[in-house]
């Protein structure tokens, strides 16, 4: 007994092609449903594939989610549409339609063989610096194809790499294309956009902006990263050296009545993983967390941030209320947080090579609706409420059983 | 008897190294074929016979290896904890590490056995674990026939 | 093997062949290989090469057909799978000539073309020897049984229902619901549980789904697609029959014991009783007297060593029980007494500061210094160090309310055991962290709810529906050749063992990551095809060689060896 062939009835749309989206629609095809997968990047596994470790396992983000994405890729019943975005979710005659609009990019990467024939012929011809081989800020992506880089801005649009390409992927004359508009009736949406990091210099305490060794959580990820910048070294940015000393704060922009009131749910976890990772390979370096209550509660976390404890990553329970730069010897400087200890009641001033900032990540908004009730859209994963890769997964599972079990009222039978 | 650990500046430099490397289909492959993506030089010293997963690398065949006259085999594979085939990588290790003292008891140099669990990013690091063995292997005199015959 | 291999070298647009030239490889391909017949060609991924390919062997009857070109991780998996999704589908090998020797070996291009001679020739050596596992028709039936009818357990079998699967649902008590039925109501909106559960008894009650009440599950056989659970009822044992098994058993309250004098002081109580004390002041108007000052402790038997696990689901529950006692009469003092809040999330915080504005006291204590209850035969008071002020706290208090941590029930580990499931340190079953949390590494195996970790209701029945969502979607590929199954780019073939040689030493049965070798009796060893995955442990720990997966035999690695090899003993 096969699947049955569904290709007659409408697919369901799932909007972001994250660690949620993933599992929502491979999870669907294997019920034998037809998907639309849209992913406004392009690459697919969402912020999870450019963590370069996961908590509790400390392995690489990358290597799982890259199965289901392969997976995804080759799935009959999946059409993937990257680099789209869904404009607006229309009702028209009881009919819901999704407006998708994607912008081809420069590079194809399904028709791309990564031979670096472009680059040659735009460092011969073109502007230096237009094409890079390796895409920026993916340092967990090896295998979901490096495709060129082309930068918008540099590029003089001559058309070298064009003409030099064995089959025709990479174009500039798509950068100035208007998007392709498709319009796709669908049964279905689940929505799966996932969450983007705020920018903390928001928070005018921490004087985010003001170092180059101040970090958001995902770019001191990036920068210690195995396959990063510096090979899996970490250094400051400042000046190169091995840092000292590494404080992370939490709670920054978050659980604030300035800001966010709520709690993002993954950054203690985060900030624990980024701490021992950094203690094991710098053991002589101080690492601190701030924290405000320390989230540790899911399968296997507490161990984890005790693990942590013992490994003298230093916890200190407190929301420090200054990051400022202190001027070094030799030039340069370093930064110091100032803080009240809450177990001793102290205030401290204490002096950090690097500081990284965590919180404050807001889920990425449900694209437009228009029209009323424009069908039972669901929402699973960090944009409808914040989760780490577990949560998420699980959550994109159970919008597929209820978009599932919804079809199957509708056509009164099962898959 | 053991080898004498040679000194590599006075190893003859014109032998050629030779190496195999089983890595696994998953993790391992992903380093090496990272090293790939990244263009990083390597020393041609070593081949890649992949496997679909470490813990079926026979020690019959490491043994073999050695006794047709390669200078090391390496095997790699995920990291501990990471293995696809439910954690089959942690006997797999410990088979082998047994495999690295038996090397030694019968005179060979342990280092020409090396076992690596990394992990899908580190192309970097593949790229160092090659660099390192076949710098090892190089300052390691030829394989003695007579040390490891089949019978 | 009769015809000959044919080896495809792709020349990735003749961008290769700048670093590998194609008269070296030719020369020392040929030289050693003189059968092979030898093609380039300018490119094998798009579809129309691939079109070409299947073309090419199916009008020259090669035997085999071996790639030379990039990373399978670039293009090549892409073309083997294409092949095999071809009409003439034969055996083919993939050997990266790019990633894995013409980009690492650029400056060295004579190094570069001798290892890539060695390579087509180590691949064509395998390849030639390498035999196939046979392909097997799977079925699966197409039932599901599902141990536990509380809110996951429920939510599984109404999902399953929905999605025309049968479901046999057991559970060790005579009702359904589980915990909840001792819960009046559940954050962080105050839910009746009863209303919570309205819904999904409905559903579970789907004529698909065939309730065993009083019966619980003592061993499970089979294998995926045909496990066989045997059941037990009132001391009546039947077999059933189900193609997957989600498991919901759920967790057990700790209760206390005597902690903070709950065994010789009244009013010093569990959340659960609290439960029980709770309903029956909210059924009453006007609020009875009685309760004037009311503590809660958290983390009691939690997150120390003996027990080094945040259950996760206290904290909202001290919380969403505080504003109950508030909503029963404002003027009850209540005070909750933590060592961090615990609530993640938006909704959770929501609760939180719900409870702040409620008029709730929050005082934090430290491990090392817990409160002390005091009182004579009735408990008067609650005396702390407040953790952030240093200060001593004396709060009257008539009732204290201890949040324990939920904890696995003793059944869930022999349970677990028959099917190969691990538990976590703290007898917890785990599922293949992080993408398939509710899939055992054992197909058609799933969990859900408090038994893989301490859960709310509502976190309970999503994990039922997803895990109900993904054995649906292991049965739905019921009937499919499992060679396809595996995933992409996996060339791996499935163990066999040959009666001749094996010695029943048992290393492969005690070694195999799936329980797919097995021991009956005195017999051979046999390897179940449907268990297998292929990742050849039983081959390499059998000491006679009898254990062997075509696809990887030591035959065929000894011969790519060769190949490479200074010195042959023959």
């Amino acid at each position: 007994m096969n699947a049955p062939d569904r290709s007659d009835s409408l697919p369901i749309l799932v909007v972001g092609a994250g660690v949620a989206g993933l599992t929502a629609a491979m999870d669907l095809a294997g019920l034998g449903v037809s998907v639309h997968l849209v992913e406004r990047e392009s690459h697919l596994g969402g912020q999870v594939m450019r963590l370069d470790k996961l908590y509790p396992s400390d392995h690489c983000g990358f290597c799982p989610v890259w199965t289901e994405g392969a997976a995804c890729l080759s799935h009959p019943l999946i059409t993937l549409h990257r680099n789209t975005s869904l404009e607006v979710l229309a009702n028209e005659d009881g009919r819901v339609i999704a407006l998708l609009a994607t912008c081809p990019p420069a590079v194809d990467s399904d028709a791309c063989i990564f031979c670096g024939l472009c680059l040659e012929a735009c460092e011969a011809g073109g502007v230096r610096g237009t094409i890079k081989m390796q895409p920026a800020g993916l340092p967990s992506d090896p295998a979901t194809q490096p495709v060129p880089y082309l930068n918008p801005v540099l590029c003089s649009r001559c058309g070298e790499c064009r003409g030099a390409c064995p089959t025709g992927a990479i174009d500039p004359g798509r950068l100035d294309k208007p998007p392709l508009e498709v319009r796709l009736p669908v049964a279905d949406v689940i929505f799966a956009t996932g969450f983007t990091e705020r920018n903390p210099a928001m928070v005018p305490e921490y004087l985010a902006d003001s170092h180059p060794d101040i970090f958001t959580a995902m770019d001191f990820e990036a920068w210690i990263a195995e396959a990063g910048p510096n090979a899996g070294q970490i250094s400051r940015r400042l000046n190169g050296k091995t840092p000292r000393s590494i404080g992370f704060i939490q709670c920054v922009g978050a659980r604030d009545q300035r800001f966010l009131s709520y709690c993002s749910s993954v950054c203690c976890m985060h900030a624990l993983k980024q701490a021992r990772w950094v203690k094991r390979r710098l053991p002589a370096a101080s690492v601190a967390i701030f924290f405000t209550d320390l989230r540790a509660e899911g399968k296997g976390y507490e161990a984890y941030a005790r693990a942590a404890a013992m490994e003298g990553v230093l916890l200190v329970r407190s929301r420090p209320g200054l990051v400022f730069r202190l001027p070094e010897e030799g030039g340069g400087s370093t930064l110091a947080v100032h803080y009240e200890d809450t177990n001793s009641r102290q205030l401290i001033t204490a002096e950090f090579d690097i500081v990284v900032l965590n919180g404050g990540l807001t889920a990425c908004p449900l694209p437009g609706q228009s029209g009323s009730d424009a069908g039972t859209g669901n929402a699973c994963g960090f944009c409808q409420e914040p989760a780490d890769v577990s949560r998420s997964v699980v959550q994109g599972s159970r919008a597929a059983a209820l978009a599932a079990m919804r079809l199957a009222r509708r056509t009164g039978g099962g898959p | 008897m053991t080898e004498p650990a040679l000194d590599i500046r006075t190893t003859n430099a014109h032998r050629e190294i030779r190496a195999v490397v089983f890595a696994c289909r998953w993790c391992a492959l992903l380093g090496a074929d990272r090293a790939g993506k990244e263009r990083i030089d390597l020393p041609a010293s070593f081949r890649i016979i992949p496997v679909e997963c470490a813990a079926g690398v026979e020690p019959d065949l490491v043994l073999r290896a050695l006794a047709d006259g390669l200078d090391g085999v390496a095997v790699m594979g995920c990291h501990l904890g990471g293995c696809r085939h439910n954690e089959a990588n942690r006997p797999a290790r410990l088979r082998l590490l047994l495999l690295q003292d038996l090397l030694e008891i019968i005179g060979l140099d342990r280092r020409r056995l090396l076992l690596s669990w990394g992990t899908a990013h580190e192309g970097y690091q593949f790229a160092g674990l090659m660099r390192e063995f076949t710098a090892i292997l190089a300052g390691l005199p030829a394989v003695d026939p007579t040390l490891v015959r089949p019978c | 093997m009769s015809g000959t291999p044919l080896v495809l070298i792709c020349t990735c647009h003749e961008t290769l062949s700048r670093a590998l030239p194609k008269h070296a490889l030719r020369i020392g391909i040929i030289s050693r290989m003189p059968a092979a017949h030898l093609e380039f060609v300018p490119s094998l991924c798009r579809q129309e090469d691939m079109d070409r390919t299947a073309g090419l062997l199916e009008e020259t009857k090669h035997s085999a057909v071996l790639l030379a070109a990039c990373s399978p991780f670039a293009r090549g998996n892409k073309v083997i799978e294409g092949l095999a999704r071809s009409n003439y589908a034969i055996p083919a090998s993939l050997v990266d000539l790019r990633e894995g020797c013409a980009w690492i070996h650029g400056g060295n291009p004579e190094a570069a073309a001798a290892k890539a001679v060695d390579l087509v020739c180590m691949g064509l050596a395998g390849l030639t020897r390498r035999e196939r596992s046979p392909n097997f028709h799977v079925q699966r039936e197409r039932r599901v049984l599902v141990v536990g009818a509380g809110p996951a357990g429920l939510a599984a079998a109404g999902t399953l229902a929905q999605l025309g699967i049968e479901v046999i649902l057991a559970d060790r008590m005579s009702r359904q619901g589980g915990l909840l039925n001792q819960i009046g109501r559940l954050f962080p909106r105050n839910t009746p549980s009863q209303e919570f559960l309205a819904p999904l008894l409905q559903d579970a009650a789907h004529p698909a789904v065939n309730f065993l009440p009083k019966t619980s599950v003592t061993r499970t056989d089979g294998d995926p697609g045909r496990f066989e659970a045997r059941l037990s009822c009132d001391g009546q044992n039947k077999t059933v029959i189900a193609g997957a098994l989600i498991l919901a058993c759920g967790a057990m309250p700790v209760l206390p014991e005597n902690h903070f004098r709950s065994g010789e002081l009244s009013g010093v109580i569990s959340q659960l009783e609290l439960e029980t004390r709770l309903r029956k002041l909210e059924g009453q108007e006007p609020a009875p007297p009685g309760i004037t000052g009311a503590v809660f402790i958290q983390c009691m038997a939690a997150r120390e060593d003996a027990r080094p696990y945040c259950s996760s689901i206290c904290c909202p529950t001290a919380l969403k029980n505080a504003l109950r006692l508030k909503n029963i009469n404002r003027e009850i003092c209540v005070t909750i007494l933590h060592r961090g809040i615990t609530t993640p999330g938006r909704t959770l915080e929501e609760l939180y500061r719900q409870a702040m504005a409620s008029g709730i006291r929050f005082v934090a204590f430290s491990p090392a210094d817990p409160p002390k209850v005091r009182g004579d035969n009735f408990v008067n008071a609650v005396s702390l160090t407040d953790a952030l002020s240093a200060r001593r706290l004396d709060i009257a208090a008539d009732l204290v309310v201890l949040s324990t941590p939920l904890r696995p029930r003793p059944e869930t580990a022999s349970l677990a055991g028959d099917l190969g499931l691990r538990l976590d340190g703290m007898g917890f079953v785990c599922g293949t962290e992080p993408m398939q949390p509710l899939a055992a590494p054992l197909h058609g195996v799933y969990l859900c709810g408090a038994v893989r970790w301490p859960v709310s209701a509502q976190d309970a029945v999503d994990q039922g529906r997803a895990a109900a969502v993904k054995a649906a979607t292991f049965l739905t590929q019921g009937g499919v050749d499992q060679k396809r199954l595996f995933l992409p780019g996996s060339q791996s073939g499935i163990a066999s063992i040959r009666a001749e040689a094996c010695s029943r030493c048992g290393r492969c049965v005690a070694g195999c990551p799936y329980g797919a070798c097995r021991r009956e009796g005195n017999e051979v060893i046999s390897v179940s095809g449907i268990r297998c995955r292929g990742c050849g442990l039983c081959a390499a720990v059998c000491p006679s060689g009898a254990a062997r997966i075509p696809e990887q035999d030591s035959a065929s690695m000894r011969a790519m060896l060769r190949e490479i090899a200074p010195r042959i003993i023959q």
